[in-house]
């Protein structure tokens, strides 16, 4: 087992793993969203916008796991 | 076959002013700003302002609407959000034609041969190099302290540092201020993973048609592959400036709201 195999199934498994919870998040966003606006119509376009604000935090932490992969794999 | 790409997440050195490196992240970074400021100028210089408006008019209208329209929401009104209006429109348009700069077909291909395998790129876009979002999300962040300091003084640090209200209080105010410090890598490396791995996508679809003996220009028939992860990159790019810049506003809101008590 040399060091290279080593890193890629870290590469691999820092972004598969980081990318679970993240996922999981967004979709809860996304559906609490759709559920506003289906209760209230008219404030949609306030609701989208805070959809997009909870999706960037979501998925920031996605880009922190990806990002950890990147600097395993090439550094 | 991994050997084939080279993908650095440090952008290369392409020459040397004394002991200054320039690398192709900077050079990408002074087309772009030359770019903006010669478009600017030359689309400045043909604005009307009165009658019907021309297309490339009609575009820069809505888009300053929408970036005015975000801010002046996040903040409150057109008055307060005036003075980071145009802070945020420059970092919008940095940030998303920074970002494009990497996507257009073929640009990866010109540069320096240093090794018979290895070329470097002449330009690389400059948010995909973690010198430039890390130096973007600062200039954020200092904007943000600004407006806090600005427009409420030094009582702005009592939002940290709570004394009045018991331990809880105290203890709030301490992850109120790691979250503050926290903002800086969340902006930069947010900016910083999209662009990067957007790249590392096209590199690495790019490679999978690459012939491994001699180049020939049968290589290059595989360029147009990646056109979707291409548009989607593109997509991503305008997301990611706006994204910074609805952030910005929002985060400047809430530091200057003052302490609810």
């Amino acid at each position: 087992m040399t060091p290279e195999i080593f890193r890629q199934l870290a590469f691999a498994l820092a972004v598969g793993l980081g990318m679970i919870g993240p996922g999981i998040g967004i979709g809860i966003v996304g559906g609490a969203a759709a559920n506003a606006v289906g209760r209230n119509p008219q404030a949609e376009g306030k609701i989208r916008t805070l959809m997009i604000l909870g999706i960037v935090f979501a998925e920031s932490l996605a880009i922190f796991a990806l990002v950890s992969g990147f600097i395993i794999y090439f550094v | 076959m991994a050997s084939d790409i080279h993908i650095t997440i440090a952008p290369e050195t392409i020459f040397q002013i004394g002991s200054f490196d320039v690398t192709n992240a900077m050079l990408g970074s002074i087309v772009v700003c030359t770019g903006l400021c010669l478009a600017g100028i030359f689309i400045g210089a043909t604005l009307k302002k009165t009658g019907k408006p021309n297309k490339i008019q009609n575009a820069i209208e809505w888009f300053y609407a929408l970036i005015e329209g975000t801010t002046s929401d996040s903040i409150g009104s057109l008055k307060k959000a005036r003075p980071y209006l145009g802070l945020v429109l420059t970092l919008f348009l940095y940030i998303v034609f920074g970002s494009w700069l990497g996507l257009i077909p073929g640009i990866l291909h010109i540069g320096l041969q240093v090794t018979p395998d290895i070329l470097y790129p002449l330009f690389r876009a400059p948010t995909t190099d973690l010198n430039a979002t890390i130096a973007l999300a600062a200039i954020a962040w200092l904007t943000i302290e600004y407006a806090g300091f600005s427009s409420q003084g030094f009582s702005y640090l009592g939002k940290f540092f709570q004394f009045k209200g018991g331990l809880m209080n105290f203890f709030v105010g301490i992850q109120e201020l790691i979250s503050e410090f926290a903002r800086l890598i969340s902006f930069s490396f947010r900016l910083f993973g999209n662009v990067f791995a957007g790249e590392v996508l096209i590199v690495v679809v790019l490679a999978l048609t690459k012939f491994q003996t001699n180049v020939t220009w049968l290589d290059y028939v595989g360029v147009p592959l990646p056109a979707a992860i291409i548009l989607m990159e593109v997509l991503v790019a305008m997301m990611q400036a706006y994204v910074f810049v609805s952030l910005m506003s929002v985060f400047i809101a809430l530091a200057t709201e003052p302490a609810h008590h």
